[in-house]
């Protein structure tokens, strides 16, 4: 006869390791869950170096500079896109003339080399986004890139998941305002009551019948 | 070697050992989110000047975008600045150019265009008054023709501004000079009841 | 501490010896269930001491003017002109604002007055844009 091959403590060694396994998986799945919707993942609230440190606190809170005014396509196209040296210049050719942070600026207006702004917001290359139809549709900018007119360098306000597109394309009327209201900052949707809301989506034709959650509405 | 048929399930079970290192392969794909194409305002390192979006070649003129017998594109009716709109003037249109002005003009002008904007309050920029005799006697056409071309420390604002929306700002500062200059007698009794009060 | 199942251990039951393998469980569940229990416990208080760390107040990750304001030695630096510019920007919003709704002599000589803007617009509906008579 044989020997016995499993010693005394094998069944508890068995408990203890399977245990451990499911608590490990369990670890490492709500790790990665919890990295995936951390700023570490998705830059949220994390501002990024630019080569001019300019400050939306500083032109829009203070200065009351309107958005249309370095974001003049917002209304008109799909990106909002980023101010030209000429625009930054129609003031700081008087305006902080000596100031070292400008140097770019006046740098790039003498040689016309643009300046290099970092993206902070960026969808994947499958998604399709236009910003002209939510203005146009009463959504304002704080809706999305939240109070950026208290930021100094810009970061982002929401991680840019699907689900958040989705979210308010099924509840527009959690999130329209009249179209006067599109570029105060300020102003919360929220303080108006739900029948007003319901009317603006009314009123805007802001399709409620789900087509704005179907696929090809973002990926085209 | 005792039970062949058990040892045959368990090495089946291991041989599926790999299947979790699947996971790791979840996070690799990045081709579509990144295509090879570019975007707006993005940087390329193929240009010298790094940009991707394309400048023009120089003196290039877009399509319906130069006519110089067109007082829509040049503020002029045979060469001399027009008196009137190429539009017809609405309430709408007053309305439209109410919120250019305010986005585009008043930081420098200000609201109510006196030349006192937040940004002419605080810096070495002197802004002079929409108010002036001056001003107020010009062809509506100087006013288009100051925002598309700029004037002396003045920028241009024709690449923010299209023609149609610097005709209604034009009408607007018309608009605003006449709330800082009204005769009088266009007012309605109440009005001028209201006036007498103070 | 290596095993060698050829070697019956000293002190093994006999039946066990003879069946080929240990037949007596381990005489209790109770430090495998103090380990169960003890894991999620520590699992349950690592979660709590996150959730006091990340919520108290000024260590909030979206709070990003206060980041860039400390750790950043890029931070803009602040209005250099007045001592609230903010005060500044809004009372010379709000008193624009205040004339252009507003009814009052201008030159009352004259007979010039200005009017609210709402009304000027109207005014201007009737009369065209052509400039003003001197
Ligand atoms: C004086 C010019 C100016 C004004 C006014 C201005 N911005 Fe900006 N904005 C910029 C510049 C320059 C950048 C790029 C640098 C940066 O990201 O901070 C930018 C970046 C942004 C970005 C981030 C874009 C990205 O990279 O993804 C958003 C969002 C934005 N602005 C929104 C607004 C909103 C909303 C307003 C009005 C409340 C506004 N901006 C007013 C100049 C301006
Ligand atoms: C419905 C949400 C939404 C609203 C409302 C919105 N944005 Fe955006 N914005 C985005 C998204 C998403 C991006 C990223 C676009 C991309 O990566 O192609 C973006 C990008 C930008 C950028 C970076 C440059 C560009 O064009 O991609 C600027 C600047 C900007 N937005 C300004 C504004 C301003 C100013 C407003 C208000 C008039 C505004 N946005 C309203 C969602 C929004
Ligand atoms: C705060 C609300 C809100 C958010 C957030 C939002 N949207 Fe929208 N979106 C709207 C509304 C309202 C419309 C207008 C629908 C209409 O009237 O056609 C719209 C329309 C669109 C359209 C055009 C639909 C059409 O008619 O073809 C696209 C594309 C779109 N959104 C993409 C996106 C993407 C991508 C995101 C996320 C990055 C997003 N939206 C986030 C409110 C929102
Ligand atoms: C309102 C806009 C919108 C609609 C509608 C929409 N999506 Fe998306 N989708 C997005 C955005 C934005 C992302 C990018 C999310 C991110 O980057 O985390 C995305 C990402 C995805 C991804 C992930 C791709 C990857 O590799 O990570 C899949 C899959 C997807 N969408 C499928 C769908 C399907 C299927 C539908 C229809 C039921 C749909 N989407 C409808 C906006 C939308
Ligand atoms: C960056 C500040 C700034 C902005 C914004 C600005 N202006 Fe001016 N504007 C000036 C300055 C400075 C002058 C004086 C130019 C000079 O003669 O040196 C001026 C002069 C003028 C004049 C008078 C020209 C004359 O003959 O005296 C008019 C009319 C005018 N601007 C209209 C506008 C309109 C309309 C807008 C909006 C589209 C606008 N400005 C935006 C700074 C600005
Ligand atoms: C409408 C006028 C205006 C425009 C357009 C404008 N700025 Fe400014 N900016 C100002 C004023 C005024 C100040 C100074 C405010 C103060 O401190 O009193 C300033 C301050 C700054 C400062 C801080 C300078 C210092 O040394 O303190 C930076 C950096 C700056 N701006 C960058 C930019 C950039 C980049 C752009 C173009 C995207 C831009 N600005 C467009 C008016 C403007």
């Amino acid at each position: 006869m044989s020997a016995q091959i499993f010693p005394r403590n094998a069944n508890a060694i068995v408990w203890v390791s399977t245990i451990g396994l499911v608590a490990l998986i369990g670890g490492i799945v709500a790790a990665m869950v919890g990295l995936y919707l951390s700023p570490w993942y998705t830059d949220v609230g994390v501002p990024k170096a630019q080569p001019v440190p300019f400050s939306h606190k500083h032109h829009v809170d203070q200065l009351k500079i309107d958005c249309r005014y370095c974001h003049a396509t917002v209304e008109r196209a799909a990106h909002a896109g980023y101010p030209s040296t000429d625009t930054c210049m129609s003031c700081h050719s008087q305006v902080w003339t000596n100031s070292p942070l400008l140097q770019p600026v006046r740098d790039s207006y003498r040689t016309g080399d643009p300046i290099l702004w970092r993206r902070i917001y960026d969808l994947p290359g499958f998604v399709y986004f236009n910003h002209s139809v939510h203005v146009a549709k009463g959504i304002g900018c704080s809706s999305c890139h939240g109070r950026i007119d208290q930021q100094h360098l810009a970061a982002k306000a929401q991680p840019l998941f699907m689900g958040w597109c989705l979210g308010c394309h099924r509840n527009p009327e959690d999130n329209v305002r009249p179209r006067d209201e599109v570029f105060n900052m300020a102003f919360d949707p929220l303080s108006l009551p739900l029948e007003e809301r319901v009317r603006l989506v009314e009123a805007y034709q802001i399709p409620t019948d789900g087509r704005l959650t179907n696929c090809y509405v973002c990926h085209r | 070697m005792a039970q062949p048929s058990r040892m045959w399930i368990g090495s089946r079970v291991a041989r599926m050992a790999w299947l979790p290192l699947c996971l790791l392969l979840v996070a690799c794909h990045v081709d579509m989110y990144d295509q090879p194409r570019y975007k707006p305002n993005q940087t390329s390192a193929f240009f010298s000047d790094q940009r991707a979006m394309r400048p023009p070649v120089e003196n290039t003129v877009a399509m319906g975008s130069f006519d110089p017998d067109s007082p829509l594109l040049t503020g002029k009716v045979n060469g001399e600045l027009a008196t009137e709109l190429p539009m017809e003037l609405t309430a709408e249109l007053l309305e439209h150019g109410r919120t250019r002005y305010n986005a585009y003009c008043a930081p420098c002008h200000g609201l109510t265009g006196d030349g006192n904007g937040v940004i002419a309050y605080r810096g070495p920029l002197q802004v002079p008054s929409l108010h002036q005799d001056r001003l107020r006697t010009v062809a509506i056409g100087y006013f288009f023709d100051v925002i598309t071309n700029g004037i002396n420390r003045m920028y241009s604002y024709a690449a923010r501004i299209p023609p149609e929306d610097r005709w209604a700002v034009a009408a607007y500062v018309r608009a605003l000079q006449l709330s800082q200059y009204a005769d009088v007698n266009d007012l309605t009794a109440e009005e001028r009841q209201q006036l007498g009060a103070q | 501490m290596a095993h060698h199942g050829h070697e019956p251990v000293p002190g093994a039951a006999a039946e066990s010896v003879s069946a080929g393998y240990e037949l007596a469980d381990i005489p209790s569940l109770r430090p495998i269930w103090i380990f169960v229990i003890g894991i999620f416990g520590l699992l349950i208080f690592a979660y709590l001491v996150g959730v006091v760390l990340v919520t108290i107040p000024g260590t909030q990750v979206r709070d990003t003017s206060q980041a860039v304001d400390v750790n950043s030695p890029q931070a803009p630096p602040g209005p250099r002109i007045e001592a609230d510019p903010n005060v500044d920007g809004e009372r010379i919003v709000r008193e624009a604002t205040e004339r252009l709704e507003s009814y009052g002599w201008v030159n009352q000589r004259q007979g010039i007055a200005h009017v609210p803007i709402e009304r000027a617009m109207q005014l201007l509906l009737d009369q065209g844009v052509r400039p003003f008579e001197e």
